[in-house]
């Protein structure tokens, strides 16, 4: 299942990319910004912004999930949504207020889609980027997709979060350009705590990765309270030098770009509101990892 | 790289440009009204082009020069900074009828002392009858005169000012001087025989030459005596010494060709100040400026050192602030088409020359000179347009992007790559061919070789004309039936889409003829009756065939209408065939009848929702609309190919007519004027601008956009295509995002062979902040269509048309 294809990405990997967002993931971060990418079954996503507020088509139809309330907004039921209601709702709403996120892979359609923007990847060294959720979560099309990717001759990256069995990996492995590995601590409480995850088996994959020489570049979310202290940076970098043996890092800065979408889901947001400005801390960041040989690229 | 430097100016050029931003409401100026009413009184006798060039004389004679603001470039449009003479030859109607209200204008007031309304009163009442306007209304048939009043086509900028749109042949006059132009002019009287009819009529546009330019160099001349006696006032030692420099450099150019960088320079503004005296038709362009001034650059900047890089930046400034001192009133109706008062002065830089019959990068020094001093300035004056092609070096082009990156919407490109190539399968000379420049907007001509208006004739309004033809033929804002047919989606009748294509098809080629049919009335009238004498001495082969441009004189002439809401026409066709017709998930008389009350109430705004959601849009690389519209589309582009303009056979190469987009801001007062659309549009607010997607509906980034606007027939549509895209500034902040930025702009324009983009890169907030407060962002400019204009002096819809544009992230 996917759940978004989005054209003229700049900044998930070389070159101009289109990015192909799969959907279901194995960890729970308190700052995902893309929350709809947890769940790998569909949902719904609720714009009041863009609701008509005397409509009632969507109400009528599900009545056991969706009413309208009297502020004019639609209170939903998510967890009484069922798969009939999601066949129902999808394409109902004229305003696009209520959407059914995920679809079915059908790697014809996608690959018909990513071609189109083929002269922006040769003239750039772009190419294909699978996302999440966790790509290697759904390995088959996963590895079909990159090997389609490769077949047609353009680049291809995965942006993986690397819970996953190393079965899941393995597939897509001779047909990958580029992983872009995420790098969120090395702190097996505090990872656990932020992500539900257990950071060993990361580590563990990043180092087999690493062995086997697969091409990584190591992405850095920095997260206030979490992991955006000049500890926590350090030891970061220090495991990416030591037992990585990779030449550049890239630190994403938080930032808040995706809150609205927890209360489309009706989900609670855990992390902070604020974006993150500390610039003198990115330059502690940028500065260290050079110190240990690392080239720092801030917002990939 | 090259690492441009975008913040010095000196404090000359910072006070100059200060003044001249601070002028809220500009006034008129009635010295040119009085002095051609006096001269075309006085001369009734003479012939038409003789009688033109007596009060362009008289006018040069009589009128108030003036040097101010510490200016190194120097000469005056009108009697004070930016005030906008008044030519009553075009039309009095609107002057005599908005006169009093002038100051009031949203978006284009000018201030009218009682002193200029008393003398328009006077004035006018005299031209009553013999302007271009009258003789065009009593040549008009009923119909035109219908179609013009609801405004389904528009030309009324074509009969109340000049034509222009041109560049005329500055290398040659830099070469031979105003005295050798002049010697040509008369050898070519010698061979003149009274005995031939043609001859009776060539020689007295020769004799009107003459005294034209005659004219100009005693106009010239002026200054140096000006200049020479501020000096002598003068107590700062320096500006006297400039001041004297200024009266030998006027002295000198009044003549003979230029010796210095500065001199030629001179003498280019000179003579664009000129035409834009002779007649008020805008997009008077410079050309490739960087290719013909370069020899004497070359010379004092890089061989010989006497002349500095950083003055010399400093003269191209003091003549970017000269050209936005140049202004143009318009009526009520035409300032909403045009907002912002541009003039669209077009200068051209980079592109491609042929050495030895190859061809190579023209870009030298004095391109990054003035794409540097543009970028300093951040003026909407000149308009600055690169010619792309596929060997412009990286760094050239980042060095543009370094320019677009100040967000004042320039540099614009043009891409070599498909202009030259079209342009010699039209017939255009291979040398010829690549020397074109961009002129006015977007549009494209051979500098100095091409008649006017390469764009800038009538506008249809394709919304409505698509309209018409989903009702019967009626127009929805006027009630009236041009023509008549009896499918109409009210009566449910139509069988199927083909049959809404082909009632489209019968629309536009109807509309198409009538808009022709008004321009011919227009092009005979002007030839009759408003003889550009200067203009036409400067464009090949006007001397030696003894005629005007207007005549036939020019070497090449095709033309171009614009056609307005091309994207509100391919979105709506395909609403219709998706809903309508393939889904059959709305019946036509329902569709109907939503459009004609304005999707009001829940149904009809679920309707519209559908319509806007459920349907493709242009702009997001879809072929389902995109197919659609270029089928649309291509009818009208075919008609074309069966009429010729009124200069075919009468000399020029060409006479023909192709399609065009670059239709300023009339999205705007054509949305104004436009009922309900199926593509979901409200009725009266603003249709699709130019070639660019409708605003909002462009929803998968800037790749599918430029796929979508590649599958145009670019080389049918040689008006210009045109796109602007808006850009997030913080999303162009590292350059490894300008990088892609380049790499997605050669894409465009080498794969896709794309005509044209330009760049708006100011965010959301900052042009909400500037609506609200706009005594804080005078000096904000933003890209309107295919110019730029000071954000502040557009009224508020088009301002809200900027901000509505959908803001693409990186």
């Amino acid at each position: 299942m996917l759940f978004n294809l989005q054209r003229y990405s700049t900044h998930d990997g070389p070159g101009i990319r289109t990015v192909v967002f799969f959907k279901g993931c194995t960890l729970a971060c308190r700052w995902c910004q893309n929350p709809e990418s947890r769940s790998p079954q569909r949902q719904v996503l609720y714009d009041a912004r863009l609701c008509l507020s005397a409509c009632t088509l969507c109400a009528e139809r599900c009545p056991h999930a969706i009413a309208r309330q009297e502020d004019g907004t639609l209170a939903i039921e998510h967890e009484n949504l069922t798969e009939a209601d999601y066949d129902i709702l999808r394409g109902l709403c004229p305003s696009d207020a209520l959407n059914v996120c995920g679809e079915a892979i059908d790697l014809d359609a996608i690959m018909e889609q990513v071609l189109r923007d083929r002269p922006y990847y040769e003239r750039t060294g772009g190419g294909l980027t699978l996302s999440g959720g966790e790509p290697f979560l759904q390995a088959g099309n996963c590895a079909a997709l990159l090997a389609r990717a490769q077949a047609a001759g353009l680049h291809t990256a995965v942006e993986s979060c690397l819970q996953v069995r190393w079965s899941n990996i393995e597939p897509s492995l001779p047909h990958l350009d580029l992983l872009l590995a995420d790098l969120k601590h090395v702190d097996a409480k505090r990872f656990h705590a932020w992500t539900g995850g257990s950071v060993g088996h990361v580590l563990d994959n990043l180092r087999r990765l690493s062995r086997q020489r697969v091409a990584m570049t190591i992405r850095v979310p920095l997260i206030p309270d979490f992991n955006a202290d000049a500890d926590s940076i350090r030891s970061i970098v220090d495991f990416a030098a030591d037992e990585l043996g990779v030449k550049e890092i890239h630190f994403l800065p938080y930032h808040t770009l995706g809150v609205q979408k927890y209360a489309q889901l009706g989900m609670p947001y855990l992390a902070s509101r604020q974006a993150l400005d500390t610039p003198e801390l990115l330059a502690y960041a940028e500065s260290y990892a050079s110190s240990r040989g690392l080239a720092a690229i801030l917002r990939g | 790289m090259t690492q441009l430097d975008l913040t010095t100016l000196s404090e000359r050029i910072r006070a100059h440009k200060d003044a001249l931003i601070h002028i809220v409401k500009p006034p008129i100026c009635t010295e040119r009204a009085l002095h051609y009413t006096q001269a075309y009184q006085r001369h009734l006798d003479k012939p038409m082009p003789v009688r033109r060039a007596l009060a362009l004389e008289h006018h040069l004679r009589e009128r108030t020069i003036w040097i101010a603001n510490d200016e190194l470039i120097v000469g005056n449009q009108a009697s004070r900074p930016r005030a906008a003479p008044i030519f009553p030859e075009y039309t009095v109607g609107w002057i005599e009828k908005e006169i009093d209200t002038l100051a009031d204008r949203p978006g284009a007031g000018f201030e009218v002392s009682a002193r200029d309304r008393e003398i328009l009163h006077e004035i006018c009442p005299w031209w009553h009858g013999q302007t271009v306007l009258d003789r065009c209304y009593a040549l008009f048939s009923d119909e035109h005169k219908a179609m013009l009043d609801t405004v389904i086509i528009k030309a009324e900028g074509n009969m109340n000012a000049g034509d222009a749109h041109l560049a005329v042949d500055y290398p040659t006059l830099l070469e031979q001087g105003l005295d050798g132009v002049r010697a040509r002019v008369v050898e070519r009287r010698s061979r003149i025989d009274l005995t031939v009819l043609d001859d009776l009529y060539k020689e007295q546009f020769l004799k009107a030459v003459d005294i034209t330019l005659a004219a100009v160099a005693e106009h010239i001349e002026r200054y140096a005596a000006l200049a020479r006696e501020m000096a002598v006032a003068e107590k700062r030692d320096w500006r006297r010494a400039e001041l004297l420099t200024i009266a030998a450099d006027c002295e000198h150019v009044a003549h003979r060709p230029p010796e210095t960088f500065r001199q030629a320079l001179q003498l280019c503004y000179f003579i664009q100040l000129i035409l834009q005296i002779e007649s008020n038709g805008h997009s008077v362009s410079f050309g490739r400026l960087d290719q013909y001034l370069y020899p004497w650059y070359r010379r004092e900047v890089e061989l010989e050192e006497s002349l500095s890089r950083e003055a010399a930046i400093e003269l191209l400034d003091s003549c970017w602030l000269k050209l936005f001192e140049v202004n143009k009133i318009r009526s009520g109706s035409h300032s909403k088409a045009s907002a912002g008062s541009p003039m669209y002065q077009n200068v051209t830089i980079g592109g491609q020359k042929l050495v030895h019959g190859e061809a190579v990068d023209a870009v030298n020094p004095l391109s990054y000179a003035i794409l540097e001093s543009c970028g300093r300035l951040r003026s909407t004056q000149p308009n600055l347009s690169v010619r792309y092609h596929a060997g412009l070096s990286d760094d050239f082009l980042d060095a543009c992007v370094q320019v677009i990156r100040c967000g004042f919407g320039m540099p614009a490109f043009n891409n070599d790559e498909i202009v030259i190539p079209e342009f010699i399968k039209l017939g255009v000379e291979r040398a010829d061919a690549y020397d074109y420049a961009a002129i006015g907007c977007i549009e494209t001509a051979v500098g100095g070789k091409w008649g006017y208006r390469c764009t800038g004739m009538s506008f249809i309004n394709f919304a409505r004309v698509m309209l018409a033809a989903l009702e019967g033929g009626r127009d929805a804002t006027s009630g009236t039936v041009f023509l008549p047919q009896e499918k109409a989606l009210s009566r449910g009748n139509f069988s199927n889409f083909d049959e809404v294509l082909a009632a489209w098809d019968t629309q536009i080629r109807y509309y198409a003829k009538k808009s022709i049919e008004i321009e011919y009335v227009i092009d005979t009238m002007l030839e009759e009756n408003a003889h550009d004498i200067l203009c036409s001495a400067l464009v090949d082969d006007c001397i030696e065939r003894g005629k005007t441009i207007k005549g036939g004189g020019a070497k090449y002439d095709w033309v171009s209408g614009l056609q307005v809401g091309i994207a509100n026409l391919g979105n709506s066709l395909a609403a219709v065939k998706t809903l309508v017709f393939d889904r059959a998930v709305l019946g036509q008389a329902e569709l109907a009848a939503a459009l004609d009350k304005d999707f009001s109430g829940l149904d009809g705004e679920q309707l519209r929702q559908r319509l806007l959601n459920a349907a493709p849009k242009y702009g997001n690389d879809d072929d389902a609309v995109d197919g659609l519209l270029v089928r649309a589309y291509q009818t009208y582009i075919d008609e074309l190919k069966h009429y010729h303009n009124p200069r075919h056979g009468r000399g020029p190469i060409g006479g023909d007519y192709y399609a065009g987009t670059s239709s300023i801001s009339a999205n705007v007062p054509f949305g104004a004027a436009t009922a309900a659309t199926p593509d979901g549009r409200h009725a009266w607010t603003p249709l699709a601008e130019g070639a660019s997607p409708a605003a909002g509906t462009d929803h998968l980034g800037p790749t599918a956009v430029f796929n979508s606007v590649g599958k145009l027939p670019t080389a049918a549509i040689l008006g210009g295509v045109l796109l602007n895209q808006k850009l997030n500034p913080a999303t162009l902040e590292n350059p490894r995002d300008q990088q892609k930025l380049v790499g997605m702009l050669r894409t465009f324009f080498e794969h896709h062979h794309g005509w044209h983009v330009q760049y708006n890169i100011v965010s959301r907030e900052t042009l909400l902040a500037a609506k609200a407060h706009p005594e804080q962002y005078r000096d904000l400019v933003v890209r309107v269509a295919g110019y730029s204009a000071f954000f502040t002096a557009l009224s508020p819809e088009a301002q809200d048309d900027i901000i509505a544009r959908t803001e693409h992230q990186i």
